[in-house]
């Protein structure tokens, strides 16, 4: 299977210009880094070349693809197939260079040393912290290095015109959805060139392969993430006013609207809605050797490869990985990464920031005058909302929930995208009330007002970083802004509850580590989350977006208590 | 905040909200078994015959431990949670906030208080908290959290990094050791070991099921995050550079123990008892020594080799192997069964274990032989008492002395405690350990025939010279709890004379290249001391430098140089290297690595044992066994030698047995005993 890409033979506004005569491959590098023997061997090396699989995948090329595999093949040939450890070190050495070369550290040139935001903390320990947070935007610039738009086949990273952001830790290139976080908290940090540069990315992307990947490295070709550029668009406009910026980006968010669901819809109750997918073959090679460690457990190759398939599909939802994506044999989320299922499970977001993306594809092009379009979206919204309502939103649960294709029946576990669609407003305002009582009795039911850290993202305790206990930023957001939706006295108290005690646990782990992380424990207050593949991130982009937007908005009434003192130096006796 | 505005924030809980975090508690506590069902699932469980279940052996918990533990954790959880939602979010430091929580007990009607009260009404054998000498713990968090190795504050050097640091090759050793003056031979720490086996016991946490923890992998590398379990605290190893895969050597947390009930930060639990009775060789429990009799004669189980002082220890059924052997296949070799599953954690162990056991019942055969019609009950006790009776004055009167000094050791025994306390958190994980510093990894062959005696005209033996060794006895780090040696009566002869003619290392900061891995290879064996670092942090011990300004200093420690006076200069400015600051030194480190003053040992040590040692000379005062007290003083004249003479087939043994042979320390012939 592939999907089908738009004709690139438009020219586009924002599109790097392309000469016929200069055009390629643009994953050139996908032979070395997304397939293939030489994959294979180095990433189940035995003993472990590499502490985390995504190093090897993050390094630079020192010769073309074709004559790296040439050499290797006879490598291979000359070690009868069985190279050594040292063999396959020696070859690693002279034919890759270190990762993260082909990026260099960047200062924003409209970085503010004071941003407006400050002005609206109250507490001078969190303003402490704002100026802080808005200092660690330049830690997390990069720019890429011109070497890279001339040699693209060298390196597995794809070349962008513009700077970024990126999350951070071992996260050293742009990701797509965290950087819809990112950029809010640039537009909140008066850093709108920046973050206009980062959607221009974006669009120039769409415009080359159709579709955003999950990261910006050839090996995330096969699969995307939440779509929520048409959203970062919306965030740039509300913060400039800039009207043209949206209207002259039409073509390209509609394209990424229709990548969507016409590549990733299923039809569930005569409703056509979209699920989670990928469209590569073989392991994730940023994890290649976990990959192909779970997938042992598959007796054939075509099963193997199916379990693959869950797994990237299982990434393209960001939530990667939980419970969230389990079905058992009887239907429930019990089991572990073998019992991904992600393919099969119509998810409540996905489809609430579809039918997101195209109201304001609509919005945008009311603004422009083309009627005909509006009337076009607003139908595709509307078809969205109906099958949200029909086939996601459970009357006895009192929330949306996720609907499992194969056993054709909801699914009752919580997680905060079962509160999505307040959001994105996809429900309608008369019932707010009502939903407003049918949510707040769901987080009672659910004790989700009792974890000291926040909000877990799940009740199950898999391991898995998505599953209890782990908080993440973008999830608080979810739930908190969607709240504050719904506009009720009780949903808004609950919304700035939780704002709050999120604030003052990032606020805790800051004071304590002196770092901002990727995710949280919901179980203790001011610690860092754990489980998955990886170790806890620092940096962190979506965390530090997130705190930024709420200290701007709630930063007028939390306060950290009287003399905290929590920022300043350590003492040692 | 002062304590006052502690309590009065805390005191505003009302009760109902107290219940609340109990059941909260209790909801996240079940919710994690599903971690664990992964963890089994993912086969991420130790495996017989690897690193992780020598180390298991070490610290392998009971069923009773297993039970207290896990009320344990349900008190800590639940106290972690008011931490976590009331003492943190309101400023409330940890230390404060534990102070406050110790003092609040559990909360009516909740099903845990329920369940701790029955708890503590049951039997107590053993499994009693260890005890904190200065009163206090030291977690990051002020309850459980162990400082990080890695991140921008409060970090500590990591266990392993420090111990492969602080090596030297065995080849310096050696050379250092030249220059060494020392009488001590090694029944010093084979003594200390045996010591240590009674005293005190941490063991490891358990899945809720029961089942060991693993956190590392096959291949001895880290797991991925997702396969951790919360007890995990692997030992990891970072190399530098581009191939940058961390090795990993198992560390389980210990288990915890139920001291009452209310809320409260960790105490760990001791599965030994705190009183110098042979528990070791008898087992903690009634239960436990009723399967290490014959349930005849009064004898304890052994494996004959003809008359009693030939006799081995029982060989441990398929069923109990794995509870005492690190071997993949039961049947692979020898592996003995004692009170502790410790018994084969050296050669040095399995001999003196051997040799208590041959006692015990060439006293019951004694015993048996002059009392005819003594039930099998009656002569097994009698013989436990006398054999008690006898260790405990070899360990108080002569090998004490030597650890400690006589003058030290003299002023113990005229020390007279109201009561007798409990083994103390440091005596466990830190100071009874310097034994570990004092073995060789190579036990040379010095028997008779590789030994010179010249003969005087009072028949008395001395020493004369020594040819070199033809050939090593064992090297330690092949046997650490998988036993390779053909063990024979003789063996343990060989073994045993061996030992009491090898001089010891000395007590310092460099341990043999056989109990510790100091290279950047995937480790074959474990390293002892990066383990009791960690083990010393997972417990919560104070830095080094509290126990010096309490014992020896009275005054603040305020800079490395307040060091100087009890650590050598080269070992010092290694110390500096390695820690960020003096106050960071772990106890275990800074033990090791003072001079010794008066025994064999530096004065930090000396004052945490010697503190130990009036409590358990009170505990052996208030647990006399009145009825055999006449029996017992039949056997007043036991000493070392003579226990040694009667339980082995060595010809003569030193007056001393603790100390070379020598012109000052006579051999004796056991002919004449």
């Amino acid at each position: 299977k592939t999907y089908s890409l738009p004709d690139l033979t438009t020219d586009y506004n924002n599109a790097i210009p392309v000469d016929e005569e200069e055009a390629q491959d643009p994953f050139a590098s996908c032979k070395i880094y997304c397939e293939g023997n030489l994959l294979h061997t180095i990433q189940t090396a035995v003993p472990k070349l590499f502490a985390d699989s995504k190093t090897f995948v993050d390094m630079k090329l020192n010769n073309s693809p074709d004559k790296t595999l040439e050499d290797f093949n006879a490598m291979m040939e000359a070690k009868n197939q069985t190279p050594s450890s040292e063999d396959l070190k020696q070859f690693v050495d002279k034919y890759f260079s270190a990762p993260g070369t082909e990026l260099e550290k960047w200062t924003p040139t409209d970085w503010k040393e004071n941003p407006s935001f400050l002005d609206l903390i109250s507490d001078p320990d969190l303003k402490q912290w704002g100026v802080e947070l808005n200092s660690i935007w330049k830690d997390l610039g990069r720019k890429m290095k011109d070497e890279v738009s001339k040699n693209p086949e060298y390196y597995s990273i794809i070349p962008v015109p513009n700077p970024v952001i990126v999350p951070g830790g071992r996260f050293i290139e742009f990701y797509y959805w965290d950087s819809y976080w990112i950029i809010r908290g640039l537009l909140y940090s008066q850093m709108f060139d920046t973050a206009r540069g980062m959607i221009e990315n974006f669009f120039s992307i769409v415009n080359r392969f159709g579709f955003i990947p999950n990261g910006g490295r050839v090996y995330y070709h096969g699969r995307s993430q939440p779509p929520l550029l048409t959203g970062m668009v919306k965030s740039y406009v509300d913060f400039t006013n800039d009207d043209k910026f949206a209207i002259d980006a039409l073509d390209t968010l509609e394209h990424e609207f229709e990548f969507f669901v016409n590549n990733h819809n299923v039809t569930v109750k005569n409703h056509s809605l979209c699920v989670y997918r990928d469209s590569s073959s073989g392991p994730r090679p940023e994890s290649y050797r976990e990959d192909v460690e779970t997938g042992e457990e598959f007796p054939t190759d075509e099963a193997k490869e199916l379990h693959y398939s869950e797994l990237k599909a299982g990434a393209e939802s960001g939530m990667d990985f939980s419970s969230r994506w389990f079905i058992s044999p009887t239907g429930t989320n019990d089991g572990n990464r073998s019992a991904l299922s992600t393919t099969s499970i119509v998810p409540v977001d996905l489809n609430a920031y579809l039918y997101w993306n195209a109201k304001l594809i609509a919005e945008f092009h009311s603004k422009a005058g083309n009627t005909k379009k509006v009337t076009e979206y607003e139908t595709k919204a509307e078809k969205l909302l109906l099958g949200i309502q029909e086939v996601l939103w459970n009357e006895e649960a009192g929330v949306w929930l996720d609907y499992d294709m194969i056993n054709q029946k909801p699914r009752d576990y919580y997680t905060p995208t079962n509160l999505s669609p307040l959001w994105v407003k996809a429900f309608n305002i008369s019932e707010s009330e009502k939903i407003s009582a049918s949510v707040m009795a769901y987080i009672e039911r659910n004790k989700l007002d009792s974890f000291p850290g926040g909000v877990p993202n799940t009740l199950s305790y898999t391991g898995e970083q998505w599953d209890a206990p782990n908080v993440w930023a973008p999830m608080q957001y979810i739930l908190v802004e969607g709240l504050n939706n719904l506009n009720t006295p009780e949903a808004k108290n609950m919304s700035l509850k939780w704002a709050t005690r999120w604030v003052k646990t990032n606020f805790a782990a800051f004071s304590k580590d002196r770092h901002m992380y990727e995710k949280y424990n919901a179980d203790e207050f001011g610690v860092g989350g754990g489980g998955g593949e990886y170790e806890v991130q620092t940096g962190f982009g979506w965390s530090n977006g997130v705190i930024i937007e709420w200290l701007s908005k709630h930063g007028r009434d939390i306060s950290i208590g009287s003399g905290c003192g929590c920022l300043a130096g350590e003492k040692r006796q | 905040n002062s304590s006052r505005d502690v309590n009065a924030e805390l005191n505003r809980i009302p009760a109902s909200k107290w219940l609340q975090y109990v059941e909260t508690a209790l909801d996240s506590v079940n919710r994690q078994k599903r971690l664990e069902d992964n963890l089994l699932g993912s086969d991420i469980t130790v495996k017989n015959g690897s690193l992780s279940h020598a180390q298991l052996l070490d610290t392998l918990p009971s069923l009773a431990s297993k039970k207290d533990n896990k009320l344990a954790l349900k008190i800590l959880k639940s106290s972690l949670l008011v931490f976590n939602s009331e003492c943190l979010p309101n400023n409330i430091d940890g230390d404060k906030c534990r102070s406050y929580l110790e003092q609040k007990p559990l909360p009516e009607g909740s099903s845990l208080r329920t369940e701790c009260e029955n708890s503590l009404k049951g039997n107590r054998e053993g499994h009693y908290a260890f005890r904190r000498l200065l009163g206090s713990s030291h977690y990051r968090n002020g309850f459980y959290q162990m400082f990080p190795n890695s991140g921008r504050r409060e970090t500590v050097p990591a266990a392993w990094s420090i111990s492969k640091e602080l090596y030297e090759p065995d080849h310096i050793q050696i050379s250092k050791q030249q220059t060494f003056e020392s009488n001590s031979n090694l029944a010093l720490p084979q003594w200390a070991q045996f010591v240590e086996h009674d005293l005190s016991k941490p063991v490891s946490q358990s899945m809720s099921n029961g089942a060991p923890i693993e956190c590392c992998s096959r291949d001895q590398i880290n797991l991925q995050p997702r396969h951790h379990h919360p007890a995990c605290a692997p030992i990891l190893y970072q190399p530098g550079g581009k191939y940058d895969v961390p090795s990993c050597l198992n560390y389980v947390r210990s288990a915890l123990a139920v001291a009452d009930c209310n809320f409260g930060g960790a105490e760990q639990l001791n599965q030994a008892t705190g009183s110098l009775d042979l528990s070791q060789l008898y087992g903690f429990t009634a239960a436990a020594e009723r399967k290490l009799r014959v349930l005849e004669g009064g004898l304890l189980r052994s494996t004959p080799r003809g008359e009693f002082d030939n006799a081995l220890l029982p060989i441990a059924t398929d069923t109990e192997g794995p509870s005492f052997c690190a071997r993949a296949t039961i049947g692979d070799g020898t592996c003995f069964a004692a009170g502790d599953s410790r018994v084969n954690s050296s050669p040095f162990s399995i001999l003196i274990y051997t040799i208590f056991m041959r006692n015990h019942n060439k006293v019951a055969a004694e015993l048996k032989q002059r009392n005819p019609r003594w039930s099998d009950e009656k002569l097994f006790q009698a013989a436990k008492a006398v054999n008690v009776d006898i260790y405990r004055r070899v360990v108080i009167e002569e090998w004490l002395p030597e650890v400690l000094g006589q003058k030290m050791s003299s002023e113990i025994r005229r020390k007279q405690p109201n009561r007798a306390l409990e083994v103390s958190n440091e005596f466990a994980v830190a100071a009874i350990r310097f034994y570990f510093s004092m073995l060789p990894n190579e036990l040379l062959n010095l028997t008779k025939d590789n030994v010179v005696y010249g003969t005087e005209k009072n028949n008395q033996y001395v020493f004369i010279s020594k040819e070199l060794p033809t050939k090593n006895l064992f090297e330690l780090k092949e046997e650490i709890y998988k036993p390779k040696l053909q063990y024979t009566s003789q063996k343990l002869n060989n073994i045993l004379e061996s030992l009491l003619n090898q001089e010891t290392m000395k007590m310092d900061a460099a341990y043999s290249g056989g109990v510790v891995w100091h290279k950047d290879t995937k480790p074959t064996h474990a390293d002892i001391l990066a383990f009791d670092i960690q083990r010393g942090r997972d417990h919560g011990l104070l830095p080094y430098y509290r126990y010096l300004e309490s014992c020896v200093l009275s005054r603040p420690v305020e800079s490395w140089k307040d060091f100087e006076h009890f650590i050598p200069s080269d070992v010092l400015d290694k110390l500096k290297t390695i820690y960020a600051s003096w106050a960071d030194v772990d106890l275990i480190v800074g033990g090791i690595s003072e001079n010794p003053v008066h025994g064999s040992i530096g004065p930090t040590f000396s004052c945490i044992i010697s503190e130990q040692f009036v409590h358990v000379l009170k505990q052996n005062q208030q647990k006399a066994v009145q009825k055999h007290t006449e029996l017992v003083e039949q056997y007043r004249h036991f000493n070392g030698t003579k226990l040694l003479c009667l339980n082995s087939g060595l010809s003569a043994v030193p007056q001393n047995i603790f100390q070379l042979p020598s012109a000052r320390n006579q051999m004796v012939s056991c002919e004449d005993v």
